[in-house]
C-alpha cells in the first residue's frame, strides 16, 4: 500500500499535470487564426488528430512496453530495446526506395512486417536463455545491426529518403481521421487482448514453471508479444520514432502507485499518453516555425532519457542476477601459449593494416594501387589507433564492473564523449583539436562518474549498467537532433563525427590518437595487478591489499581517456570497446596482460578493416568507418551469442 | 541511435559560413571535379564538361538539365568524395562550396579547392550565382561565355515580367513536398525567391527560413496562406498525389491546393546556379494564368 504522504504528493501533482495540460489546450487552441470555416477545418483536421494520435501513441507504447516487461519478465523490454522501431525503420527505408506506391499506401505493412522480422531475429538468437539481459544486449545489438544498415542506404540514397528523417524523429502533425482511425482500431484490439487475458498474463509473471504447469507459455507468450510489436509498430507506421515512451511509461506507472499489474496495466497506457500529449502541447506552444523544427519524438526522448536514469533507482530487482559466475570467467583459464596467440594477432595487424595501405578499388577494378598510400596513411594510422584504445577501454572497463556486457559503448561513455563534443563546439566559437579532446575527455568522465554515482549504493548490477547506457545513448540522440534543430553551423562537423568517418583525419592528430591509445594501453599495463584481481570482487580485492576506491578511480579514469581519444575518431557507437575484449577471450587471451594487449590488437584490426571496407567497397562512394564497425560489430556479436548459446547446449 | 545516424546523413544540408577561396590556380583551368550539382550545371552551361562529378546519378534525376555527358567521372558522395579517385583525375582546381569546408584542407592537397558561396546568411543566391558564374568564367578563360549566361538568364526572367508583368499580382508559394504532412517552403533567401523579386512576382511566405532558403512546415501552416498560386516541384511524393486525386484530407482543403490553382512543375534544383533558375523562369512563364488576380477560387 502507499504510504499517505506519497499519495496525497501523487494527487497533487496529478492535479497540478491536468491544470497544465488544460491551459496548454486553452491556449493553443485559442492561437489558431482565420475565419470560423478555417477555424474549424483546422481544429477538425489538424489539431484534433494530433491531440488523438498524441493520446493513443502514448497509449500503445506504454501497453507495448508494460506487456513486454511483463511477459519477459525484463524491466528493460521495451519497443526501442526488443527492436521494434529499427525493424520498422530498415522496412520502410526498403520499401521507400524499392516499392515507393507500397510504402505509400500501406506503410503499416512495412513497417510491422519488419518490426515482426527484427523481433523473429532476436528471438532466434536469444532463444531458450534464461538471462533476461542476454535477451536485452542481443535487442541492443540487432537494432544496431540494422540501424547500421538503414543509415548506409540513407547516406547512399539521401536525397530521395527526405521523408525519412521526419520519420525517424517523429513528428505528431496529422492531416485528417484516417491516420487516427487506423492506430485506434489496432489500440483497442490491443486492449482487448490486455484486458482479456490478464491473469493468464499475471500468471506468466510468476515464471515459466508454474506458467507452463498451466499450459500457458506456448500460446500466450508469443501472442503477447505479437501484440506488443504490433501495437508499437503502428505506431512508427502512424507517426515515426517515439523516443523512450515504451521504456519509460510503465517505470513511472510503477514510481506513481500501480505496483499490481493489473493497475500497471491501466496507469502505464495512461502515463505514455499523458507524456506525449504534454509535450507536443509544449511544443505546440512555440511559434509554428520553430515548432516545425522540433519533431514530438524527439523531445520525449530528451525528457524520458533523464527520468528513466532518475527512475533508476526506484526500479526493483526483478531481474535475475546474471552477472554471478563472470567473475570466475573472466579470471582463470585460458590458453596455453598466449604469445603465441598474441604473436598470431600482431601478425594478423600488420596484415591488415598493409591491405589497407596498399590495396583499393580504381576504375579499373580491385587491385594494389600503392600511389594512393598518402591518401591513406593519416586514415590508417587514426583508424588503428582508435582501434587500439577501444579495445583497451573495452577491456578496462568489463574488469572494472565484473560485467561482460560492459563496454565504453553500452555504458554511454560514447555518448558521453558527443556531449561533451558538441557542448565545447557550443561554447567555443573555434575549439582547436586539443579543446576537443579535452571537452570529450569531460563529457566521458562525467558519464562515468554519473555511473559510479548510480551503482554505489545498490552495486553495479547488469541491469542497471545496462539502463543508464540506453538512457544516455537516447539523451545523445535527442539532443544531437535539437543541436541541428538550432542551426548551428558547426552542427556538420559534429554530425559527420557522430558517422565515424575518419575522411577528414589529418597526419598530426592521427598520430595524437595513435599515441592516445598506445599511452592508455602502456598505463593499463602498470595498473594490471589491479586488473587482474578488480574482477574477483571487493571482497577479494581487499583481502589482497587492493586499495580499492583508488584502483577503481584510476582505472575508470584511464577508460574515459582512452574512449575520448577513439570515439573522437570513429564515433560514439561502434561497438568494438565491446566486441574486441570477447574476440581476445575467445581466442583464450584470458588474463588481464594477455588480453590486454590482445583486445588492443584486435580493436585496432577491426577499425581498420572497416575503414578500408568503408573506402574500397562501393568505390568512389565511401561509407564511414564507424558505420561499418556497427554492422560488422554487431553481427560479429550476434554471432559470439549465437555460439555461446552452442557451446552451452553441447 | 537511428536518429543520430539519420542525422548523419543529413550532413549535405548543413549551412556553414563562408570562407575565403583562394590558392594558385593555372590559369585557364580545363581539368575541374565539382562536389556541387550547383557548379557542375553552371560549368556545363559555359560549355565545358567537369572532369569528375560527386553522386553523378542524383545530379541526373533532381538537376536534370543542363545534361551530365556520360565522359563525366563519378567521384563519390559530396560530403566524402574519394580522394583516390579525384586524385587519379588529375584535376586542375576543385570546385567546393563552404558547407564542405571541413574537407577542404583535405581537398587541397589534390588541387587547389574553389570554395564559391551561392548560399549564405546575406540571403541573395542569385546575386552570387552571378558573381561565381563570372569566376567561373575567369577559371576557365571564357569570360564572354560567363556574361552571355548571365545576360541569357536575365532575359529568360525579363521576358516572364514583359509578357504579363503588370496584370501578374497574385503571390506565389513555391514547395517541395517530404511527404503528405510536411514540406519545404522556399522563402526569402532560395533562388526560386530571388528570380519571383526579379520577374516582379511576390513570395506568399513571408516568415523567415533558414540560410539556404526554405522553411520547414507542416500542411497546417499552409492554411494561413489564402490567396495566392502555389508551384509545386517535382518529384512529388505518391501519397500528396493519392490525396490529391481522392481530394482527401486538409491537404487537398487546401485553399491554395484548389483546381486550377496550383501546378506541378518539372523537377528544378532548389539549390543551384543560374541554370536553374532559368530553368524556373521558364517554368513561370508557362502558367502565367496562375498569377493574374481574378484568377481561380
Amino acid at each position: 500500500m502507499l504510504h499517505d504522504g506519497r499519495r496525497i504528493a501523487i494527487f497533487i501533482a496529478g492535479g497540478l499535470y491536468l491544470a497544465l495540460v488544460a491551459w496548454l489546450i486553452a491556449t493553443n487552441i485559442a492561437r489558431i487564426g482565420g475565419s470560423p470555416e478555417v477555424r474549424a477545418l483546422l481544429l477538425g483536421y489538424a489539431y484534433w488528430p494530433r491531440f488523438a494520435v498524441a493520446l493513443l501513441a502514448g497509449a500503445a507504447l506504454g501497453l507495448a512496453g508494460v506487456l513486454m516487461q511483463q511477459v519477459l519478465q525484463n524491466p528493460l523490454a521495451a519497443p526501442e530495446t526488443l527492436g521494434v522501431n529499427a525493424g520498422a525503420h530498415l522496412a520502410l527505408t526498403i520499401g521507400l526506395l524499392a516499392a515507393p506506391a507500397l510504402h505509400a499506401a500501406h506503410p503499416e505493412l512495412l513497417a510491422i512486417s519488419g518490426a515482426f522480422a527484427a523481433w523473429g531475429l532476436i528471438a532466434a538468437i536469444g532463444w531458450g536463455t534464461r538471462d533476461p539481459t542476454t535477451l536485452i544486449l542481443t535487442g541492443f545489438v540487432v537494432s544496431f545491426a540494422l540501424g547500421s544498415i538503414s543509415s548506409l542506404l540513407m547516406l547512399l540514397n539521401q536525397q530521395y529518403l527526405a521523408s525519412m528523417f521526419i520519420w525517424g524523429a517523429g513528428s505528431l502533425v496529422e492531416d485528417g481521421w484516417s491516420g487516427v482511425e487506423q492506430l485506434a482500431l489496432r489500440v483497442a484490439a490491443g486492449a482487448i487482448v490486455a484486458a482479456a487475458l490478464a491473469r493468464p498474463l499475471l500468471i506468466l509473471g510468476f515464471g515459466d514453471q508454474q506458467a507452463k504447469s498451466l499450459g500457458l507459455t506456448r500460446l500466450l507468450k508469443p501472442l503477447f508479444l505479437a501484440t506488443a510489436v504490433l501495437l508499437s509498430a503502428s505506431v512508427a507506421a502512424a507517426v515515426g520514432i517515439i523516443g523512450f515512451v515504451g521504456l519509460a511509461a510503465p517505470h513511472l506507472a510503477r514510481v506513481l502507485g500501480a505496483e499490481k499489474l493489473g493497475e500497471r496495466l491501466v496507469a502505464a497506457p495512461l502515463c505514455g499518453a499523458g507524456l506525449v500529449l504534454l509535450v507536443d502541447q509544449l511544443i505546440q506552444l512555440l511559434p509554428p516555425e520553430r515548432a516545425a523544427n522540433l519533431p514530438t519524438g524527439a523531445v520525449t526522448a530528451l525528457i524520458g532519457a533523464p527520468m528513466l536514469i532518475l527512475l533508476l533507482r526506484r526500479v526493483p530487482r526483478l531481474m535475475l542476477e546474471a552477472g554471478g559466475g563472470i567473475a570466475t570467467r573472466l579470471g582463470v583459464g585460458g590458453a596455453r601459449r598466449p604469445m603465441t596467440v598474441l604473436a598470431g594477432l600482431g601478425i594478423a595487424l600488420v596484415l591488415m593494416l598493409a591491405l589497407a595501405l596498399l590495396a583499393g578499388r580504381a576504375p579499373q577494378g580491385f587491385g594494389l594501387y600503392p600511389e594512393a598510400f598518402v591518401w591513406r596513411l593519416p586514415r590508417v594510422v587514426a583508424a588503428c589507433g582508435a582501434g587500439l584504445g577501444l579495445g583497451v577501454a573495452g577491456c578496462l572497463v568489463q574488469r572494472l564492473f565484473a560485467n561482460p556486457m560492459a563496454s565504453p559503448e553500452i555504458l554511454g561513455i560514447g555518448g558521453g564523449v558527443a556531449m561533451g563534443l558538441i557542448a565545447t563546439l557550443l561554447f567555443f566559437a573555434e575549439a582547436s583539436a586539443g579543446l576537443q579532446l579535452f571537452g570529450a575527455t569531460i563529457g566521458a568522465l562525467a558519464v562515468t562518474g554519473a555511473i559510479l554515482l548510480l551503482g554505489l549504493d545498490k552495486g553495479f548490477t547488469p541491469e542497471r549498467l545496462l539502463l543508464t547506457g540506453i538512457a544516455i545513448t537516447a539523451l545523445l540522440d535527442a539532443s544531437s537532433l535539437l543541436f541541428l534543430a538550432l542551426g548551428d553551423p558547426r552542427s556538420g562537423q559534429v554530425l559527420a563525427w557522430l558517422s565515424g568517418s575518419t575522411y577528414w583525419v589529418e597526419l598530426d592528430f592521427a598520430v595524437i590518437v595513435l599515441a592516445a591509445g598506445i599511452a592508455g594501453l602502456a598505463l593499463s599495463a602498470l595498473a594490471i595487478r589491479w586488473l587482474e584481481i578488480l574482477p574477483l570482487g571487493a571482497g577479494v580485492a581487499t583481502s589482497l591489499g587492493v586499495p580499492l576506491g583508488a584502483a577503481r578511480l584510476v582505472v575508470l579514469m584511464l577508460g574515459a581517456v582512452t574512449t575520448a581519444a577513439a570515439a573522437l575518431i570513429v564515433g560514439p557507437m561502434s561497438f568494438v570497446g565491446l566486441l574486441a575484449p570477447h574476440l581476445a577471450g575467445l581466442l583464450g587471451l584470458r588474463r588481464a596482460g594477455p588480453q590486454l594487449l590482445g583486445a588492443a590488437m584486435t580493436g585496432a584490426a577491426l577499425v581498420v578493416f572497416a575503414d578500408w571496407v568503408g573506402r574500397a567497397m562501393f568505390a568512389p562512394t565511401e561509407l564511414p568507418a564507424g558505420v561499418l564497425s556497427v554492422l560488422i560489430g554487431s553481427l560479429a556479436a550476434m554471432a559470439a551469442v549465437l555460439g555461446r548459446r552452442a557451446a552451452a547446449s553441447a | 541511435m537511428i536518429a543520430r545516424l539519420l542525422l548523419a546523413s543529413l550532413l549535405i544540408l548543413l549551412p556553414v559560413p563562408p570562407v575565403a577561396a583562394g590558392e594558385a590556380v593555372p590559369a585557364h583551368a580545363k581539368r575541374i571535379a565539382t562536389i556541387d550539382w550547383g557548379m557542375a550545371e553552371t560549368l556545363l552551361a559555359l560549355g565545358v564538361a567537369p572532369v569528375g562529378v560527386a553522386e553523378s546519378a542524383g545530379y541526373r534525376d533532381w538537376v536534370g538539365e543542363p545534361a551530365l555527358p556520360s565522359s563525366v567521372a563519378e567521384i563519390g558522395l559530396r560530403a566524402t568524395p574519394s580522394l583516390e579517385y579525384l586524385a587519379a583525375l588529375k584535376p586542375d582546381a576543385i570546385l567546393s562550396t563552404p558547407q564542405f569546408a571541413a574537407i577542404e584542407p583535405v581537398l587541397g592537397k589534390i588541387a587547389p579547392v574553389i570554395s564559391l558561396a551561392t548560399y549564405t546568411d546575406d540571403l541573395e543566391p542569385y546575386r552570387h550565382a552571378q558573381e561565381n558564374t563570372r569566376r567561373l568564367g575567369a577559371l576557365i578563360g571564357s569570360e564572354p561565355a560567363a556574361a552571355g549566361l548571365i545576360a541569357a538568364t536575365d532575359a529568360r526572367i525579363a521576358k516572364f515580367k514583359d509578357t504579363i508583368g503588370a496584370t501578374a499580382t497574385r503571390p506565389v508559394l513555391v514547395l517541395y513536398f517530404q511527404d503528405d504532412r510536411h514540406a519545404w517552403v522556399f522563402c526569402k533567401g532560395s533562388l526560386f525567391d530571388d528570380v519571383m523579386k526579379r520577374a516582379g512576382l511576390t513570395n506568399a511566405w513571408t516568415a523567415d527560413g533558414n540560410f539556404w532558403g526554405f522553411a520547414n512546415a507542416g500542411i497546417d501552416q499552409l492554411f494561413a496562406i489564402r490567396d495566392a498560386a502555389l508551384l509545386v516541384i517535382e518529384p512529388v511524393p505518391p501519397a500528396v498525389r493519392a490525396k490529391l486525386a481522392q481530394r482527401d484530407g486538409l491537404l487537398s482543403r487546401l485553399p491554395v491546393f484548389q483546381p486550377g490553382n496550383y501546378a506541378i512543375l518539372p523537377s528544378v534544383w532548389g539549390f543551384g546556379g543560374l541554370p536553374s533558375a532559368g530553368r524556373f523562369a521558364d517554368q513561370l512563364l508557362r502558367h502565367t494564368e496562375l498569377f493574374e488576380r481574378g484568377h481561380a477560387s
